[in-house]
């Protein structure tokens, strides 16, 4: 029987697309490759999700697991013909109790919250949040603006329930001893399928205050972010905007009438009215001695009005150039000022507009490099300018990636990053869980018969 | 709108998906063929445009789309190419309308019995009453009642009947659309024009005439109204919503002495979008019953719909959907 017919079988004939419309799974929301999966097949239930991905690999089928398709790195595009699994279907609550909730992989982030009790919450916020789904979410480790205080989607999970390659199901709870959750937690699909994640929540905080700061100078604000740790506030949220960013969003429909500057902090406290005011107190303190001039918004609607901005610096770009690369290299808080100037040059030297909108609490640098892809010229030139982006964090001792993922953009880097030796166990682990490199293949861990797809993956994946 | 202006806001989608959980059919679905992401992919790539069949066109995904892509542009262009069934004739001719809803009603007996519009004109009517095309053959009590209502707090009406040109726009009748515009902005000559059907409304105003939903007349011009004191939940239908009706629905609720408990997302889809409520198939059939599900979870005892098709397709549902102006002492 032909693949498609065992898989209309499984799901129905309805959850099998193929032909032309699956090119409308040829690609997620990085913009620089486009795949032409064979298949698309939506399994409406664990066990039909099950079945599936057994079948997949006893005829050692190489398959792509999607939720909702908001990578940025392309974790998600098929790099050539690959059968895409999508478990956006998999989007049951199936418990709450206590602080912890069970869900499938398919429910997006946002569901998740609105699942909850109304006194709790769930931490991770990527800016894709509305959307972008809990399997999605795990697989990247995803952060978002509450990881200052959170942490990482990583901090999030208690356990998962994951298909391996020899089609077993596994529970992987938290254990003391060789904690075998993490490595599912940030394994873009290489390693398994999750069917099921126990996560936990967090009480929602009595109150929340927003502080925004304008600077005359990228080093000042820099500087500022590091004291604000180092005197003991943790804010739970600490973003920073630069000139760019700034100019983009008041162009576009998320506009908040920030004035030009060189660099917009934008601080959220927590906590019962006691410890906001001190918070604040000691925030106030930096800014003055920084010489920020500091916006107190008048009420709730204003401090809504700049997280939007915020948010919405992302899409803002689109009213710049219809595309854009966007890095997500981290570097220690101490060294952001250093990156953000040579990032500057960087932007000089290519002649790119480089916009730069981050968490800048946990120094998760989110360097946007619009490009206009009819024109080769202009998407090479930002390829060029991300490339050696990424190499200047390195060089300061940052990693490649704090949140997007690897995927198939920044592959190139990771020899960059790791030495040979860790690249080699980084391969022994995924021939431990995949030997046939049949899940999600050529993302994060490549094996040498990986080829690049086109001429600007060839750019990206030679990047060292 | 043309071919060229639609390649243009297509080409500003980023495929962030951000609009996924937006879009009714993606929700009971879950599956890029039935999103706006995928719609937008496939009018950019020229393949498999049959995917905008499905849609309702109740442009949600536009208002949650960041990059600000004129969804409707797009929808327009491609569902042209698809949709075999136009019925931008039928909805120009009240006779026609009705003989193909009394066709319909056989195999729809939710249906009300269709009968010929209201023609109703004061002498030097300083306001247009625009019932909308479905409404005037299938709701002609609310005509009346609108008439008499707007006659005994002193304004005097002329009921101009006619089509808004939405229906036209569903199967890519762009030029029809238009032309269904322009006769209403000349037979209105420059004076308000009230509006019984909400998405009607939204569509008028859109193209930039002196439109009021009938709700929303009522409380700018702090007409005084009563009514009668029911629990009630309230439908915003998709296209008024974009224009903020809502609120005028609420505020002659209240303004009624009717109470309203809300639903989840008053504004989630309806489910008969497009042509659904003629050609329904399992997706708005699904879309309906979250809907559906979403008013009974209020414990109301009726739901109030502004627009038409919605009511219609409520009725179809086994719900009591009324009407502000049902609510109306007249
Ligand atoms: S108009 Fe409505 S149904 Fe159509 S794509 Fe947009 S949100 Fe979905
Ligand atoms: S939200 Fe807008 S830009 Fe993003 S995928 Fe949808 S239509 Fe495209």
């Amino acid at each position: 029987m032909s693949l498609l017919r065992e898989l209309q079988e499984i799901v129905g004939k309805e959850w099998v697309v193929s032909g032309e419309a699956a090119t409308l799974y040829s690609h997620d929301a990085f913009l620089l490759h486009k795949g032409s999966p064979s298949l698309v097949v939506l399994p409406g239930s664990e066990e039909e999700a099950v079945r599936v991905v057994r079948l997949l690999l006893k005829r050692k089928e190489r398959f792509i697991v999607r939720g909702s398709g908001t990578s940025l790195s392309g974790a998600s595009t098929p790099l050539d013909d690959e059968v895409v699994v999508s478990l956006a279907r998999l989007n049951r609550v199936h418990s709450v109790e206590g602080f912890e909730v069970e869900v499938g992989p398919g429910i997006a982030n946002f569901s998740v919250s609105k699942s909850l009790p109304t006194h709790l919450f769930y931490a991770p916020d990527p800016s894709s949040y509305q959307v972008s789904s809990i399997g999605g979410n795990i697989s990247h480790d995803s952060g978002g603006i509450r990881v200052v205080k959170y942490g990482p989607t990583y901090n999030s999970v208690l356990g998962l329930r994951v298909l391996l390659s020899d089609g077993s199901v596994e529970e992987i709870r938290t254990s003391p001893l060789l904690n075998h959750k993490s490595i599912f937690v940030g394994a873009e699909g290489t390693l398994g399928v999750i069917l099921r994640a126990r996560l936990r929540t967090f009480r929602r905080p009595e109150n929340t205050k927003t502080l925004a700061a304008l600077f005359e100078s990228l080093e000042k604000a820099s500087r500022a972010i590091v004291e604000i740790f180092n005197r003991g506030v943790n804010p739970s949220g600490l973003e920073l905007m630069d000139r760019y960013s700034i100019r983009a969003v008041e162009r576009s429909r998320f506009r908040a009438g920030i004035p030009e500057t060189e660099a917009l902090l934008l601080i959220e406290l927590e906590g019962i009215p006691e410890e906001i005011r001190r918070d604040e107190g000691v925030v106030l303190q930096v800014l003055e001695e920084l010489e920020a001039e500091v916006i107190v918004p008048k009420d709730k609607e204003e401090e809504s009005r700049l997280w939007a901005a915020r948010r919405g610096a992302f899409p803002a770009m689109a009213y710049i150039f219809p595309a854009y690369i966007t890095l997500d290299c981290n570097v220690l808080r101490r060294d952001l000022s250093k990156a953000l100037l040579k990032i500057r040059e960087i932007a000089r030297k290519h002649g790119v507009y480089i916009a730069n909108v981050f968490h800048a609490g946990d120094g998760n640098l989110h360097p946007l490099i619009p490009f206009d892809p009819n024109n080769r010229e202009s998407m090479e030139r930002a390829v060029a300018a991300g490339v050696e982006v990424e190499k200047v964090v390195i060089e300061l001792g940052g990693v490649p990636s704090g949140e997007h993922g690897i995927g198939i953009e920044k592959v190139g880097f990771m020899r960059r990053y790791y030495t040979e030796d860790e690249l080699k166990v980084f391969r022994r682990i995924k021939e431990a869980f995949d030997p046939d490199y049949l899940m999600n293949p050529c993302k994060l861990v490549q094996r040498e018969d990986c080829r690049p797809a086109s001429e600007v993956l060839t750019k990206l994946w030679e990047a060292d | 709108m043309t071919l060229e202006e639609a390649e243009k806001e297509a080409l500003k989608c980023v495929h962030c998906g951000f609009c996924l959980e937006s879009c009714p059919t993606y929700n009971v679905t879950r599956n890029e063929l039935f999103s706006p992401r995928g719609r937008v992919l496939a009018f950019r790539e020229g393949k498999s445009l049959e995917v905008f069949a499905s849609c309702l066109f109740c442009r949600r995904c536009e208002l949650a789309c960041p990059s600000g892509v004129n969804y409707s542009k797009i929808y327009v262009e491609a569902i042209r190419r698809v949709r075999k069934l136009d019925v931008s004739s039928v909805v120009e001719s009240p006779k026609l309308l009705s003989l193909t809803l009394r066709a319909l009603r056989r195999s729809r007996p939710y249906l009300p019995e269709p009968r010929e519009p209201l023609t109703h004109k004061d002498e030097r009517a300083e306001v247009v009453i625009f019932p909308g095309c479905v409404t005037s053959v299938l709701f002609r009590g609310l005509v009346e009642k609108a008439v008499k209502y707007f006659r005994a707090v002193g304004i005097k009406t002329e009921v101009v009947n006619g089509c808004c040109g939405l229906a036209h726009l569903h199967s890519g009748n762009e030029e029809g659309a238009r032309r269904a515009v322009e006769r209403l902005r000349e037979r209105a000559k420059g004076r308000p024009i009230v509006g019984l059907s909400s998405n009607c409304v939204a569509r008028l105003k859109e193209e930039g005439l002196e439109a009021y939903d009938f709700a929303e007349f009522v409380v700018k011009r702090g007409l005084p109204v009563k009514g009668r004191a029911e629990l009630v939940t309230v439908h915003d239908s998709c296209h008024a919503s974009h224009f903020g009706l809502g609120k005028y629905t609420r505020e002659a609720l209240r303004m009624l002495g009717a109470k309203v408990v809300e639903m989840e997302e008053p504004n989630y889809e309806c489910g008969a979008g497009g042509y659904s409520f003629i050609l329904n198939d399992d997706v708005s059939e699904a879309v309906s019953e979250v809907k559906k599900n979403m008013i009974a979870k209020t414990g109301a005892e009726a739901v109030i719909s502004t627009n038409p098709v919605c009511t219609l397709n409520f009725l179809r549902k086994g719900l009591r959907a009324l009407h502000v102006l049902d609510l109306m002492e007249a």
